[in-house]
C-alpha cells in the first residue's frame, strides 16, 4: 500500500501567533505549530492526537488555510496551497473540505438543510441549472442516510439533532468530492451511541471516493479504532507517529506511553499502571529548551535528568515502522 | 450503505412559530404601538384626500382668523384664517415622510458601516469606528441647525441632514452583532467551501443581523420625526410644506399660544407625541421579541 | 444505613397534558464513603435526578412522587430555607460547565471562602481565607495562588478550584455533574485521581454523573444506568462493566460504543435510533425499539427492576442479556 504517492504532503509547517503581553516587551511570538511534517495517501486516514493546546487544531486550520501558516509547505495533489491566494485559493477550496467539531455552531441555523447543501454546489459551480443542483443535493442527503431527503431538506438546520446535523455537514463536504477531508473532532460533541454511525459513514464515503482524511482528536482510543496511522502531537510537534496497533501496544515516546496508560476503558479491574503526568502542556510563549516534554517526563527523572534532554531538541526519527522524537525511546524487547 | 433508517428518524418540528406581527400583537405594548402606528399612517394617507378644506386657503375676512373649533372648522382656524384640521392632516404626511426616508438613509449607512467594520475588522474597522465615534459624540441638534441654515430649507435637505446624523448608533450596534456572529463556526465553514466575503455577508451575516436592524430602524423613525419637528419649530423647516413642527412654529410666532388658541398648537403637539410614542412602543416590543433575555427581565 | 436513599422519585417538567416525566419512579442510594456513578445518553434524566436531591431543579420542574432521605430526613418536602441549610453544608454540587462560571473579578481565595462565610456565620474573614488556602493545597494548587484570578488558571486548574469550593463546608455528599467532560484525557485522569483521594481524606460520598461509561468504570464503586427516565441497570462496577456481566442490552450496547484498546481492534457499534419521546405515552420496555434482542413481550409489558445478585438489578425481560 505504500506504493501510492501521498496526496497531502505537509512539510515543516509552522504557525506562529503574535501575542500582546503586559509590560514593555509588547508583542511576543507564540509558536503553536513548530515544524510539523505529515503525509496522507488517497483513502488513508491519519489521526493527529493531542491535548488542547498541543497545536492540533492549528495544524488543521493552517492546512485548511483558515489561518495563515508562518512557514512550511502544504502540497495537495501536487499543488502548493500556501502559495494560493484570493480567487485562486477560493476556487481550489472545494478540493479540501472540513468537518467541524460542533454541529450546532457550524451550520447556519437560519438556513434549511437543502440550502446548506446547495451552497456547496453554488460556491463550487457544480451543476448546470437549479434543477440539477437540487437533484444532486437530494442524492447527497440520501447518501448520508437523511431520508426522506425532500422532507429533511426542507427543515431548518436548528430543527435537527446533533447527529443529523453532522450528517448534513458531511454531505455538504463530500458532495464536492474533495481530495482531502479534515475532520476536527467530528464526534466529540455527540452522544456515544451515535458516534459509530457518523464514523462509519465518514469511512465509507472516504474509501469510496478515495479521500485522504486528517482526523483531529483528543481521544487516542478513537484514533486507534479509526485511523490507519496516528501522529501524537505535543506542544506543536509530532512526538511519535506510527500504526495504531504498534503505537498503542508499544508506545516508544514517554508522552505517548503516559497517554496510552490513562485511556479510560469500559471495563473494571484492568491490570495496568497508570502514568498520570503532573502539570500541563507548556505555554507556547515559553517552550522549554531542549526536549519540550522533559519538565514533565517520567523517564527524564528516572534516568537522573540527563543533560542531553535539556540541551538538545530531539528530532523525529524512525525506529522500525514508528517515528519517535525522544533521546531515550523505549526499546522493543527482542527475543 | 449500512445505514439504518431508524437512526435518522425525524423528530416532529417544533410548533409553528408565530409571525413577527403575531408576536408583537401578543405583547401588550407592542399591540398599542402597532394600533397607533397603523392609525397614524391611515390618517395621513387618507385624511387629506377626504377633508374638504385646502390647508393653504386663507380666510376671506378678519372674522375667520383664530376661530375656535366649530361645526365647519373642526379644529378652528389659524392666524390667517386657514383650517387647522386640514393643516394637521397635511402635516402628518411630512412628519412621516421625513421620519421614514431619513431612517432609510440612516439604516443603509449604519448597517453598511457596521457590517463591513465588524466583518473585515483590522484597519478598516479602526477607521470606520473612528468616524462613527465622531458622529456619535458630535452634538447633533446644533449641527443640524447649522447645516440647515447653510444648505437651505427644503425637505430633501432636511431629510438628508437628519439621515446622515442618525446612523452612528445603528453602526455601533450592528458592528458588535457582526463581531459575535463572526465567531460562529458557520462562517469559517462557508469560507472553507470557497464562498466569497460578499456571499458570506449576504447569506450568513445579514439574515442574522436583520431583526436587530429592523428593531433599531423603528426606534430611529421616532427620533427622526422628533428631529424634523424640532428643526421646523425653530423655523428651519421647508417653508413650502406644512408639518407639525412648522405649525407649532407659526402658532408660536404669531402669538397664538399667548392668546390661548389651544386648538392651534395642541393638535400638532399631541400628534408628535402620539407618533413618537407609537414608534417607540413598537420598536421596544420588537426588541423584546428578538432578545428573549430582555423579555424575561421585563 | 445509607447516606442518601431516594425512593420512587418522579420529576415532571411542565404540567398537565404537556408535562414530561423526565424521571419516572427512580430509586437511588449512596452509602457513606461510596462513589456512585450515574450514566446514560443525554436526555435520560440523570442530571434531573441528581439535581432533584438538593432541589435545584428549574422552576418549571416539580417532584411529583417519591422521597429523598438524606441521613434519615426527607428532603423532598423541606422548605427552601431548610434546604439552604442542607445545601453546601451537607450536600454540595459541582455543576456542569461550572469551571467557566468563576467570577472573573474576585480572587480564587475569596471565592472559596465565600460559601464558608455564608454557611458558617461567625467565621472571621481571615479564618475563612486560611481554610480556603488549605483547600487549595488539598486539591493540588499551591496556597500562594489564592490571590490569583480565574483567568490565570487553565481548565483543569479551574475545575480543581470548583472542587475546593464544593468541599469548603465539609459536605458529606458531593454531586458532580460531568466534572471532567470539557477536559483533556490527562487532566481527566488527574481530576479523577484527585476526587478519589479526596473522598478518602474527607470521607466523602460522591455521586458522579457522566455520559462516559468508561470514566465511571474506573472510578465508581457502584454504577446506575438510566434510560428514558428509568433505571435500566444498577450494580457494582464489576456487575455492570464487562460484557459477560452486564445484564441489560442497553448497557451492553453502550459498552460496545467505546473502543477498547485491551481487546481486538474493531469498529465500534453504536445504538441506532434515539431514546423515546417522553411526552408521548409508551407501552412496554422503553428500549425495545432500539434493542436488537427484543421479543414481543418487550413491546407490551414494562419490565420491573429484577434482582440478579446482591447489589445487581436490571430492568429487562431477558435478564442476563442476549439469550
Amino acid at each position: 500500500m505504500n506504493s501510492v504517492a501521498p496526496i497531502l504532503d505537509v512539510n515543516n509547517l509552522t504557525v506562529e501567533y503574535q501575542v500582546k503581553t503586559k509590560g514593555k516587551r509588547g508583542v511576543r511570538i507564540a509558536r503553536a505549530v513548530d515544524g510539523v511534517s505529515l503525509k496522507i495517501r488517497p483513502g488513508e486516514t491519519l489521526a493527529v492526537v493531542g491535548e488542547s493546546g498541543s497545536g492540533k487544531t492549528s495544524i488543521a486550520n493552517a492546512i485548511m488555510r483558515l489561518i495563515e501558516p508562518t512557514s512550511g509547505s502544504i502540497m495537495l495533489d501536487g499543488k502548493e496551497l500556501t502559495k494560493l491566494a484570493g480567487k485562486e485559493l477560493r476556487l481550489a477550496r472545494s478540493k479540501f473540505q472540513m468537518i467541524f467539531q460542533d454541529p450546532f455552531e457550524s451550520l447556519d441555523p437560519r438556513r434549511t438543510v437543502l440550502d446548506t447543501i446547495l451552497e456547496s454546489l453554488v460556491v463550487a459551480g457544480i451543476g448546470i441549472d437549479d434543477a440539477e443542483k437540487r437533484k444532486l443535493a437530494l442524492e447527497a442527503l440520501e447518501k448520508v442516510g437523511l431520508i426522506p431527503a425532500e422532507n429533511v431538506g426542507a427543515r431548518y438546520t436548528y430543527q435537527l439533532s446533533g447527529g443529523q446535523r453532522q450528517r448534513v455537514a458531511i454531505a455538504a463536504a463530500m458532495i464536492l468530492k474533495p481530495h482531502l477531508l479534515v475532520a476536527d473532532e467530528p464526534v466529540s460533541m455527540l452522544d456515544v451511541s451515535l458516534r459509530a454511525g457518523i464514523l462509519r459513514l465518514m469511512r465509507e464515503l472516504s474509501r469510496e471516493l478515495q479521500i485522504a482524511t486528517l482526523f483531529i482528536t483528543h481521544d487516542l482510543s478513537l484514533a486507534w479504532m479509526y485511523a490507519d496511522r496516528i501522529a501524537v502531537v505535543y506542544s506543536g510537534r509530532i512526538v511519535e507517529e506510527g500504526h495504531p496497533a504498534d503505537l498503542i501496544s508499544f508506545p516508544q515516546h514517554p508522552y505517548t506511553k503516559a497517554l496510552v496508560s490513562v485511556i479510560p476503558v469500559p471495563e473494571k479491574n484492568i491490570a495496568r499502571n497508570r502514568i498520570i503526568l503532573s502539570g500541563e502542556i507548556p505555554d507556547p510563549l515559553e517552550i522549554p529548551s531542549g526536549c519540550r516534554f522533559s519538565p514533565r517526563c517520567p523517564k527524564y527523572r528516572a534516568l537522573g535528568q540527563p543533560e542531553l534532554c535539556i540541551s538538545s531538541d530531539p528530532k523525529l526519527e524512525s525506529i522500525g515502522d514508528q517515528f519517535v522524537a525522544c533521546h531515550f525511546p523505549e526499546k522493543k524487547e527482542t527475543k | 450503505m449500512t445505514t439504518n433508517s431508524n437512526d435518522f428518524e425525524l423528530r416532529e418540528a417544533p410548533e409553528t412559530q408565530l409571525s413577527i406581527l403575531g408576536k408583537i400583537w401578543q405583547d401588550r405594548m407592542g399591540r398599542i404601538g402597532l394600533l397607533m402606528t397603523v392609525s397614524v399612517f391611515t390618517i395621513s394617507i387618507i385624511g387629506p384626500m377626504i377633508w374638504p378644506f385646502d390647508p393653504a386657503a386663507v380666510g376671506a375676512d378678519a372674522s375667520s382668523i383664530l376661530q375656535p373649533p366649530n361645526s365647519q372648522n373642526w379644529l378652528g382656524t389659524d392666524e390667517l384664517g386657514r383650517d387647522v384640521f386640514s393643516q394637521f392632516l397635511q402635516g402628518s404626511r411630512v412628519s412621516l415622510l421625513v421620519g421614514v426616508t431619513a431612517t432609510i438613509i440612516a439604516t443603509v449607512i449604519g448597517a453598511g458601516i457596521g457590517i463591513s467594520s465588524g466583518y473585515f475588522m483590522g484597519r478598516l474597522d479602526t477607521v470606520l469606528m473612528a468616524i462613527t465615534d465622531f458622529f456619535l459624540v458630535v452634538p447633533s441638534l446644533p449641527l443640524m441647525i447649522a447645516m440647515g441654515s447653510i444648505f437651505g430649507q427644503n425637505l430633501t435637505v432636511i431629510i438628508l441632514i437628519i439621515g446622515v446624523l442618525s446612523w452612528p448608533r445603528n453602526a455601533r450596534i450592528i458592528r458588535s452583532q457582526t463581531l459575535s456572529l463572526r465567531e460562529r463556526k458557520f462562517v469559517p465553514r462557508a469560507k472553507s467551501l470557497g464562498a466569497t466575503d460578499l456571499r458570506i455577508i449576504r447569506k450568513h451575516m445579514i439574515p442574522h443581523v436583520l431583526p436587530l436592524v429592523v428593531a433599531n430602524t423603528i426606534l430611529v423613525v421616532a427620533g427622526a420625526i422628533l428631529a424634523e419637528a424640532t428643526l421646523a419649530f425653530i423655523g428651519l423647516g421647508d417653508p413650502d410644506r406644512i408639518s407639525w413642527g412648522s405649525m407649532l412654529h407659526f402658532a408660536f410666532a404669531s402669538g397664538a399660544i399667548g392668546r390661548g388658541a389651544w386648538w392651534y398648537f395642541m393638535p400638532p403637539g399631541l400628534g408628535i407625541l402620539a407618533i413618537v410614542l407609537a414608534f417607540t412602543l413598537l420598536g421596544h416590543s420588537f426588541d423584546r421579541i428578538n432578545n428573549p433575555r430582555l423579555r424575561d427581565a421585563a | 444505613m445509607n447516606l442518601l436513599e431516594v425512593k420512587n422519585l418522579s420529576v415532571q417538567y411542565g404540567s398537565g397534558q404537556g408535562g414530561v416525566l423526565a424521571v419516572d419512579g427512580v430509586d437511588l442510594s449512596v452509602g457513606v464513603g461510596e462513589f456512585v456513578g450515574l450514566a446514560g445518553e443525554s436526555g435520560c434524566g440523570k442530571t434531573t435526578l441528581a439535581m432533584a436531591i438538593p432541589n435545584l431543579l428549574p422552576k418549571y420542574a416539580s417532584i411529583t412522587t417519591g422521597t429523598i432521605e438524606f441521613e434519615g430526613q426527607d428532603l423532598s418536602n423541606k422548605s427552601e430555607s431548610e434546604l439552604n441549610e442542607v445545601r453546601w453544608r451537607d450536600i454540595s454540587v459541582i455543576f456542569q460547565g461550572a469551571l467557566n462560571a468563576l467570577n472573573p473579578v474576585a480572587t480564587i481565595g475569596n471565592q472559596i471562602a465565600e460559601p464558608i462565610l455564608i454557611h458558617e456565620p461567625g467565621t472571621s474573614h481571615d479564618a475563612a481565607i486560611t481554610r480556603a488556602k488549605e483547600l487549595l493545597e488539598a486539591v493540588g494548587i499551591s496556597a500562594s495562588r489564592s490571590s490569583s484570578y480565574s483567568h490565570e488558571f487553565s481548565g483543569g486548574m479551574r475545575q480543581r478550584v470548583m472542587i475546593a469550593m464544593a468541599l469548603a463546608c465539609r459536605p458529606k455528599l458531593v454531586i458532580a455533574d460531568e466534572p471532567i467532560t470539557a477536559l483533556d484525557v490527562m487532566t481527566q485522569a488527574q481530576i479523577l485521581e484527585l476526587l478519589r483521594s479526596l473522598s478518602e481524606t474527607f470521607n466523602l460520598s460522591m455521586l458522579l454523573i457522566s455520559h462516559d461509561l468508561s470514566v465511571l468504570a474506573e472510578t465508581c464503586d457502584r454504577v446506575q444506568i438510566m434510560y428514558a427516565g428509568k433505571v435500566a441497570e444498577v450494580g457494582t462496577a464489576d456487575d455492570v462493566f464487562g460484557e459477560q456481566n452486564s445484564a441489560h442490552p442497553y448497557t451492553q450496547r453502550l459498552l460496545k460504543s467505546y473502543p477498547n484498546i485491551h481487546q481486538e481492534r474493531k469498529f465500534i457499534d453504536g445504538i441506532p435510533g434515539y431514546p423515546p419521546d417522553l411526552s408521548k405515552s409508551h407501552a412496554g420496555c422503553r428500549f425495545a425499539e432500539r434493542c436488537t434482542v427484543s421479543v414481543e413481550k418487550c413491546f407490551t409489558d414494562e419490565p420491573e427492576l429484577a434482582v440478579i445478585s446482591e447489589l445487581h438489578r436490571s430492568a429487562c425481560h431477558l435478564v442476563g442479556g442476549s439469550k
